[in-house]
Formats: C-alpha cells, sequence, structure tokens
C-alpha cells in the first residue's frame, strides 16, 4: 500500500491528491475492519462505517435473507450492494456465494479460482471452493480443498462442509459426528439455524426422529421465517405419520413462500390424499416459480429434469437431464439422467450413469432406490435386492415419490417392507 | 486515522449463513443438494482481548484476563452465548524473555443441560449457582501447564504435547456464572451468581468464568468515518464540527475467563518480568476419515493468538492475519517488518495535514524503521518492561514489582487506543520532536469504560440483563 503519500507534492494538483489520499485511507480502513472478529453485527457500529465496507454487509445480509426466505426477488438487493461494494474486503466471497446461489457453479469455480490467487489463505473463497467443486463434481478437489481449510481453523463454516462431503461419501455416523461439531461451534443466530437445520436433515435420513424434532425446533425457535428448517418439521411430520398436520404446514409455507421444494412435496402428499386437483393447483406452482428462479438468474437444470421424470414427459425428462448431466457431472446429475433414461425404457443405456451416481457410496435414499430400480429393469434381480435391501434396512423417510418407487420395487423384488413403508 | 483492532472487532462482517437456494429448490429429492453455510467468523474462539496487571487489591498478585464473543446482545435468548465446549482457552506465561511458554493455564469447559424437553435458559428464578431452575449449566476446569525441558513451548499441537509438560489440575467442575437474564430470572445478578462464582483453586490460584460488562471502549463510529477522531475533526481533511467522542462498545457483554495467581509463581526466574498472552484452540478433523471416528481426538489447531492490543491491526497486514492467529511468539521475527514501519503510522499526515510522524527511530535494536513502535511491541521498553534476556516476540511484557499501566501490562481501565495513536504519531519519549501538541494529544474522545469497574477479582464490571 502506497502510504508514504507526501501531501505536499499532492498540493500542486488541486483536488486529485487529497482525493488519491481520501482512497488510499479508506482502502486501509477497509482492510482492517473487514478482519473481523465476530458477533452479530451492529447497525449502531456500521451506521458511519467506509460506505463499501458497509456495502459488503448490506450484500452479505441480503444474500442471507434470500437464502433463508428462498424468495428469487431478493438477489436484486444483493446485486446492487455488490455494485457499490466494489473491489472492497469480503466483496469477492459474497459475489462467490451469490454465484453458488444462483447455481452457477462452473462459473463460481472459475471465480474463486481466480481470486485464490491473490489471496490464497482467504477462508471465504476456500470453502466457495468446496462447494463448486462438490457441484461441479470435483470430489477430490474439494476434498483437498476442505482439508485445507479445515486444517487452517476447524469452525463451523469448514465442520459443516466436512459433514456433507462425509454423507455424499456414504459416512452418515462421521457426517452427523461433524454436523453436531458444527452446530456446538456456531454462536450467531441465523447461523445456528441453517446448521440445525442440516443436522435434522440427516437424522432425518438415520430415522432419528427426535433428534430431527430437536434440530428442527431450535433452528425455527432462532428463525422462525427460515424455509428450509418449516420444510424439515413438515417432513418430519410425514415421518411420523401425521400426513394431514403435514400436508397443511406444507400448504401455509407454499402460501407465505412457494418454494419449488415446498410445494412439489405438497403435490406429493396431497396426491398420496388422492387430492388430485390440489396436486395439480401444487405443480402449476413448481412450474410457476421455477420459471420465476430462471428469471432471477438462477439456473435450475436439475431440478427441472428431476421433476420432469417424476411427474411430467418421459422423453422430455430425458431432454432435460442430458442438458443438465452436459453442465456438470456429479453424483446428482448422474443419478437423474439414469432415473430419466430408466424410466423412458432405456436401462441399458442408463447403465453408466446408474454407476457414476452411486460411485462415492452416497447414502441417498433416491439415489440408491433409482440404481435398484435400473438393476430390476435390466434383469439383474440379485443386484436390485441388495441395492434396495440397504434402503429398507435404514428405514429413513423420503419423499412419495421416491418411497412409492420403493414400495412397487420390493413388493415385485419379494423384499419384506419395514414399519410404516406401507402407502 | 489508525484503524485499530476495534475496526477489526467492529466489523462482524456479519454471520452469513447459507442454507443456500440449492437445498431449497430441488423439487423432489430434498436431501439431494445442498452447499455447507457460507459462515464467516468464529466468535466463540476468537479473542478480543487480553489483559495483564498486578492486581491493584493484592499486589503480589497478578490478574490475567481473556475475552471473547464481543458485542453480546444482552438479550440473547432464547440462545444465550456460551463458551465452546470444543475449544480450548489459555494464558501462556514467559518467565524468562525466550519466547517460549514456561507455565500455561488451560481452559475447558463443559455445558449441561437439566430438561432436555425445553428450551428454555432457566424454568423459573435462579437464586444460586446450584438452583436447580438453572436449566443450561456450564462448568470449567483450569489446568497448569508448566514445562520444564528444551522442548517447551511446543504447544500442546503435536505429539510433543506432554514432553516436558508436567500437567496439574488446579480445580475442575468449577460453575461458570451464568448470563444475566432480567430481574425475575437471576435477581441480585452479581451477589447471587457472579461473585459465587469466584473460585480458589490450588496453588494459591483465583479463577473466573462467566459474561461481563465489555470493559473496551472506543470510537468505533467515528474510527470507520475515514479514521476520523471527533475531538480533532477540524484537523482533519475533510473537516466537521469538534465534538466529544462516543463509546461504540458501551451496552454489549462478553465472556471472560480470568484468573489470579500469586507473582511469585510465575516470575520465578530472578527477573520480576513476565510476558503474557492468550491463545485459543479447536480439534483438527480430517474430511474423510472413513467412519467419523475422530470425534474429539485430533490434536488442537490454534486459531487466535493474543497479547498486545490491537496488534493485529496496528501492526499485522489483514492478508497475515490467519497466519499470525496460528503463529507462535518464538516466531515473531517474521513479522518484524510490519512493525518497523506500521501502515498505518503513514495514514497519519494523510488524514491530519500538518500531523508529521517519525519514519525512523534508533531505539538500539540495530533493525531500522520504527524501532520504537518495535520496542513496544516486541522487546518491552529496558528498564521498565523488559526481560533481562529478551528474544523479540509479541507479548504483554509486565513488570511485577511495579504498578502496572500500559504498556507495562495492560490494565481493564487503560485507553489502549490513545495510547497506541500517539505512538504511533511518535509522541512518546523515544522522539522529543515529536512528542508535542498536537501529535501527543491525539486520541478518539472517549476516555474510559461506560460502566463501572469492581474493586476486586474479576475487576470487569456487571453485565447487563436483558430486561434493562
Amino acid at each position: 500500500m502506497a502510504i508514504a503519500i507526501n501531501p505536499r507534492r499532492h498540493r500542486r494538483v488541486g483536488l486529485i491528491g487529497p482525493l488519491v489520499c481520501l482512497l488510499v485511507a479508506a482502502g486501509a480502513i477497509a482492510r482492517f475492519a473487514a478482519a473481523g472478529h465476530g458477533g452479530a453485527p451492529r447497525s449502531a457500529v456500521t451506521r458511519s462505517a467506509d460506505p463499501a465496507t458497509s456495502a459488503v454487509t448490506e450484500a452479505a445480509t441480503a444474500l442471507r435473507d434470500a437464502i433463508e426466505t428462498g424468495d428469487p426477488a431478493r438477489y436484486a438487493a444483493v446485486d446492487a450492494a455488490l455494485a457499490r461494494a466494489g473491489n472492497a474486503p469480503g466483496s469477492s466471497g459474497i459475489h462467490a456465494a451469490l454465484l453458488l446461489s444462483r447455481h452457477e457453479f462452473s462459473a463460481a469455480r472459475t471465480f474463486v479460482t481466480t481470486e485464490l490467487q491473490t489471496t490464497p489463505g482467504d477462508r471465504a473463497l476456500l470453502a466457495a471452493a468446496v462447494d463448486a467443486s462438490v457441484e461441479t463434481g470435483a470430489y477430490d478437489a474439494a476434498e483437498e480443498t476442505l482439508q485445507q481449510l479445515a486444517d487452517l481453523r476447524p469452525d463451523a463454516r469448514a465442520l459443516s462442509r466436512v459433514s456433507y462431503l462425509r454423507e455424499l461419501h456414504g459416512d452418515l455416523t462421521g457426517a452427523l459426528t461433524a454436523m453436531r461439531q458444527a452446530e456446538q461451534a456456531s454462536i450467531e443466530p441465523s447461523e445456528h439455524a441453517t446448521v440445525a437445520t442440516f443436522l435434522g436433515d440427516l437424522c432425518l435420513s438415520v430415522n432419528d426422529l427426535s433428534c430431527a424434532q430437536t434440530a428442527y425446533d431450535s433452528a425455527l425457535r432462532l428463525r422462525p421465517n427460515a424455509v428450509g428448517a418449516s420444510l424439515g418439521r413438515a417432513r418430519l411430520l410425514a415421518a411420523k405419520g401425521s400426513t394431514s398436520a403435514a400436508t397443511s404446514l406444507l400448504a401455509s409455507l407454499v402460501e407465505r413462500s412457494p418454494q419449488p421444494a415446498a410445494a412439489a412435496l405438497l403435490g406429493e402428499m396431497q396426491t398420496l390424499a388422492a387430492d388430485h386437483e390440489g396436486a395439480a393447483n401444487s405443480f402449476s406452482i413448481v412450474a410457476a416459480n421455477t420459471k420465476l428462479l430462471t428469471a432471477a438468474g438462477v439456473v435450475t437444470d436439475l431440478e427441472a429434469a428431476v421433476f420432469e421424470t417424476d411427474h411430467g414427459d418421459a422423453n422430455r425428462a430425458v431432454e432435460l437431464s442430458r442438458a443438465a448431466y452436459a453442465n456438470r457431472q456429479t453424483v446428482f446429475t448422474a443419478d437423474a439422467l439414469g432415473w430419466a433414461l430408466t424410466r423412458a425404457g432405456w436401462a441399458t443405456e442408463a447403465m453408466p450413469y446408474v454407476q457414476e451416481a452411486t460411485s462415492l457410496g452416497t447414502a441417498s435414499v433416491a439415489v440408491q432406490t433409482h440404481a435398484a430400480a435400473a438393476m430390476a429393469a435390466i434383469g439383474d434381480l440379485a443386484a436390485a435386492r441388495t441395492l434396495l435391501q440397504r434402503v429398507l434396512d435404514r428405514n429413513p423417510w423420503t419423499v412419495p415419490s421416491v418411497r412409492t418407487t420403493a414400495v412397487g420395487l420390493a413388493r415385485s423384488l419379494g423384499l419384506d417392507l419395514p414399519e410404516g413403508w406401507r402407502l | 486515522m489508525v484503524s485499530l483492532r476495534t475496526l477489526s472487532r467492529a466489523f462482524p462482517v456479519i454471520g452469513l449463513s447459507g442454507l443456500l437456494a440449492v437445498g431449497l429448490l430441488s423439487p423432489a429429492n430434498a436431501s439431494s443438494h445442498r452447499e455447507a453455510p457460507l459462515i464467516t467468523e468464529d466468535p466463540v474462539a476468537d479473542l478480543t482481548d487480553v489483559y495483564a496487571f498486578v492486581s491493584p487489591d493484592k499486589p503480589d498478585t497478578v490478574t490475567l484476563v481473556g475475552n471473547v464473543i464481543p458485542f453480546e446482545r444482552p438479550a440473547g435468548g432464547p440462545n444465550f452465548y456460551k463458551f465452546g465446549d470444543d475449544v480450548l482457552y489459555t494464558f501462556h506465561v514467559d518467565s524468562d524473555g525466550d519466547a517460549r511458554p514456561d507455565r500455561d493455564f488451560e481452559f475447558r469447559f463443559t455445558t449441561e443441560v437439566g430438561n432436555q424437553n425445553t428450551f428454555l435458559y432457566n424454568v423459573g428464578p435462579v437464586g444460586s449457582l446450584s438452583d436447580p431452575n438453572l436449566n443450561v449449566r456450564q462448568t470449567y476446569s483450569v489446568t497448569e501447564v508448566t514445562y520444564t525441558s528444551e522442548e517447551k513451548g511446543e504447544h500442546s499441537d503435536s505429539k510433543k504435547e506432554d514432553h516436558g509438560a508436567v500437567r496439574h489440575v488446579l480445580g475442575k467442575n468449577i460453575p461458570v456464572a451464568p448470563n444475566n437474564v432480567g430481574p425475575r430470572s437471576t435477581p441480585n445478578y452479581d451477589k447471587n451468581l457472579a461473585q459465587p462464582a469466584v473460585a480458589s483453586l490450588e496453588d494459591g490460584v483465583t479463577s473466573f468464568a462467566g459474561p461481563r460488562d465489555d470493559p473496551f471502549f472506543a470510537d468505533l463510529g467515528s474510527i470507520f468515518d475515514l479514521g476520523g477522531l471527533r475531538p480533532f475533526n477540524q484537523n482533519h481533511l475533510i473537516k466537521l464540527p469538534n465534538e466529544p467522542g462516543e463509546d461504540y462498545v458501551a451496552g454489549s457483554n462478553l465472556h471472560t475467563f480470568a484468573l489470579q495467581v500469586p507473582a511469585s509463581l510465575m516470575a520465578d526466574n530472578g527477573d520480576p518480568v513476565i510476558g503474557v498472552w492468550a491463545t485459543t484452540s479447536r480439534r483438527a478433523t480430517r474430511v474423510l476419515d472413513g467412519a467419523g471416528g475422530l470425534k474429539h481426538k485430533g490434536p488442537w489447531v490454534q486459531v487466535s493468538r493474543l497479547g498486545m492490543p490491537l496488534v493485529n491491526e496496528v501492526v499485522i497486514p489483514l492478508g497475515q492475519k490467519d497466519h499470525f492467529n496460528a503463529s507462535k511468539p518464538v516466531d515473531d521475527l517474521q513479522f518484524a517488518g510490519s512493525v518497523l514501519k506500521p501502515e498505518l503510522a503513514g495514514l497519519i499526515p494523510v488524514l491530519y495535514p500538518g500531523v508529521n510522524v517519525p519514519t525512523n527511530v534508533n531505539a538500539g535494536l540495530g533493525l531500522g524503521g520504527r524501532e520504537d513502535i518495535a520496542t513496544i511491541f516486541l522487546t518491552g521498553i529496558a528498564g521498565v518492561n523488559q526481560p533481562k534476556h529478551v528474544t523479540p516476540a509479541e507479548m504483554i511484557r509486565l513488570n511485577t514489582s511495579t504498578k502496572s499501566g500500559f504498556p507495562n501490562g495492560r490494565l481493564l481501565t487503560d485507553d489502549v487506543v490513545d495510547t497506541e495513536i500517539r505512538a504511533l504519531a511518535g509522541a512518546t519519549p523515544f522522539t522529543p520532536d515529536f512528542n508535542k501538541a498536537p501529535n501527543n494529544l491525539l486520541g478518539d474522545g472517549v476516555d474510559g469504560n461506560d460502566v463501572p469497574l469492581l474493586t476486586a477479582f474479576p475487576y470487569l464490571g456487571i453485565p447487563k440483563a436483558g430486561y434493562d
């Protein structure tokens, strides 16, 4: 930093000198301001801060709100604040998070790779690099970067990602351990609520309903409007067999915030209850809001493909899944394409994608059920039984569309269904 | 000028969390995609201030204070603040000036929840530390680690953990003072719940852990605004009317861990000068360990280090902050360049035209640049708080045989913002030519804490109640 500016020299060039000085000073102060010791944001403190630094804080708050409420209209505020933030410290981390939030994963990966060349130890950028690697299927790179992040500081930021990477690799016990550690290490209410929601989701996936209940309750106490935790609570109600309570919670959630995820689940619950009119309405909300998300710059290729496979036209589903897989080769895009091909009657063509989807050993009910269905479709009934039995043994709650497939398949393969899996 | 440590602590860049939209979008398979949260801060493990001083009421003892979790809002419920059960909090003491600890004091915390079926912090008025109405209670242990061999100072971050170290538990199951909820939940807070949390441990050591008022004071709002010092607004490049400073840290609590230790226990090498710093550490984690078997078993990773106030802001560049937090005093010569040419000193004449500051000060170190700043931050001042044999390293240097006052130790009442601004401006005995007005008058206009301090250990003021 060029601090050795001689004010006298600048006096000769009129206003320019002092302006340069101010920019230098503002830059230095902003850099130090961003050193950040934590705690809750205090408007009293941020009020008269350097404008660019305030804009970074604003962008971060706006992005957090967009994510927490699932309202894509709020991205505009993030864009505006980031524009004002310029190159202020911290802005690149928010920019990376925004790209990830809009599912522009490849762009995010390129961006963080470039930024990390200038600031190699930036933990916000390292975290974004992990996320971008995971979402583009670069799992080895994700592990390497995440280990680097965890070695720098094994805090909630690192531990929650450790949990997800373990989950992707099928280590649910390790994932639970890491997410509990992340919960211990998160103190700011919205962080804590986010981590608690993830913990609840993990508890559901190992069928530990009381653990899920505690986790979602704690998230909603801290952030009553958090969509993810509300959705979790609805799934928990469904897992407990309180179908009508789950349906009404989802209906009120969709009314408040028409999330595609919530609307799709609502539609599936309504289908189960033979409320076909309600289901059609819910599915139309999914379609309409997916368009809104696209308009707000969110890439929904994978989500649209999965939805089309479960609720739409088989050939169109293959088309959308191929496009999603072309964008990025992950266990989930491979699963989507494999499942779409299986549904369309091309199980043989689906095989390489089924293998790719199961290559990490991901303990996902959907991935494992789809793989079992594909194996059954090509006539490898022994493999199908083995795969499906793993899901049934774990006995987790899952969305009705996947469960319908699993139950139908179990019956045709002659497998016993666990308690609660009767539809 | 001089954005100080205060700056960094004032900008909590936000606890940004991210249930990134990914997780919300995937229609049917809600568990398919999910990104981990974008968490930016770790306040439970981030030290904001360390104090070390000869106890005014017990001059044969030294008080050590470490603070974490700044800007606690008193009404923190239902999720009240607490120490991290997964964090190791440590005071390090160098008794012979070789930049390695001769003695550590480690704090470890454990949380117990009485009734798992309620989210309430307390289920009725809490009249004492053992009151069953207190539903969330934390206890701690204090362990003294004495290094006896040449391996001393290797810190507990490797297989050498116990090499040459003698561990002695000074006390365990000591109650942490609960949060000050309000007059219904925690009536007569200080008398009933804070004072009884002052514990007598072995070896004549006294301890306290719990929430207190943040004793730090500074005009962050003005300093943020292009280095403004309200009393000097007319001297700033962009002029505003002069006005008194405003304490932007007023009204917030934090969590304190503190010890009162007989001076004879620490200044035991025939030299009354000791060096003090604190660190926090978290357990290392392997990303993929096969079976999640490393729970709380990994070695410790040092994540925060603090000795002298504002060091991370005044002399360590932002890009090196994480590196500094992971470093050890014995390796501090790597930071000497930043100390000898403090970037912020150069801003003073820019923002306050006419205020000139020195660029080279010879203090006999043979290093060049601002040797006065290096003396204050790295070696202590000869005849005041410099050890007989000193290896330059950043820590609080305290002469246990005289009255304390920054930079000889650090008292809770010391106005370190003003002192460091003036030191950067050369207003010290090192540079008589600069030790004059306005350099020696510079300051943020905030000269004391908003809450009275106690006259006895732990000295920090009573934390504000959520009710107030």
